[in-house]
């Protein structure tokens, strides 16, 4: 039985990190986007958080997260992209009986709900890179935001961490 | 920054500018799910803390 767990990884690790997963199972442009993130964690526009196996230290996925302004300047933290290996995706944790895509959402959740605390930001964003992951956000709750993409593929979807934003109006 | 498929290419998403009154009341108001899961959340943290 896996026990699971997320952590930041810190900078010095972002190398070695990302060496340690091999991408050539995911299409080219899963591949494509995992460098830009991985060229943008080297720069420091985004934090890599590992989701990862304490009894045997695997690595089972990634979330890279940073702030955004481009929903209408009404701020929020960005998903730029959640990774769950191949062999691990539609899996369930043992322990919390959710698939570890969920799981890794509760982790960004929690950190969000933290940060709310001492920075006002009440929003999380995400784009998903296709129709399938979009389902498996909205079944966790995120939410479409109408024809906010050029297509209804690229629209943006929404997690609120306020019960009612007084400033949108 | 996010990123989109478009055209068969990966590109960057646009930026959202002059939300309509469908895309605000997205944003302002929370989905009972989206309540359910920060209940669910906010108990977890606090039964950490007190453990």
């Amino acid at each position: 039985m896996k026990s699971i767990g997320v952590s930041q990884v810190s900078f010095n690790e972002l190398d070695f990190f990302f060496k340690s997963f091999n991408f050539t199972q995911d299409s080219e442009h899963i591949q494509k986007y995992i460098s830009f993130i991985q060229e943008a964690s080297f720069c420091y526009q985004n934090i890599i958080h590992e989701l990862y196996d304490f009894s045997d230290n695997e690595v089972i996925g990634f979330t890279a997260l940073s702030t955004t302004k481009e929903v209408d300047d009404i701020s929020g933290i960005l998903v730029e992209f959640l990774y769950i290996k191949p062999q691990y995706r539609g899996e369930t944790d043992a322990v919390s009986k959710t698939t570890y895509s969920h799981s890794l959402l509760d982790y960004i959740i929690t950190i969000a709900l933290q940060i709310q605390k001492q920075v006002a930001i009440n929003h999380i964003y995400l784009v998903p890179i296709n129709n399938k992951v979009r389902e498996i956000y909205n079944k966790y709750g995120f939410e479409n935001i109408p024809g906010s993409g050029s297509n209804e593929f690229e629209d943006y979807m929404v997690f609120n961490l306020l019960d009612e934003d007084p400033t949108i109006l | 920054m996010a990123y989109v498929v478009r055209n068969g290419k990966l590109e960057k998403a646009h930026k959202i500018k002059n939300l309509t009154v469908a895309q605000k009341a997205v944003l302002r108001v929370s989905t009972r799910k989206q309540l359910d899961k920060l209940d669910e959340i906010k108990k977890k943290m606090l039964d950490l803390k007190a453990s």
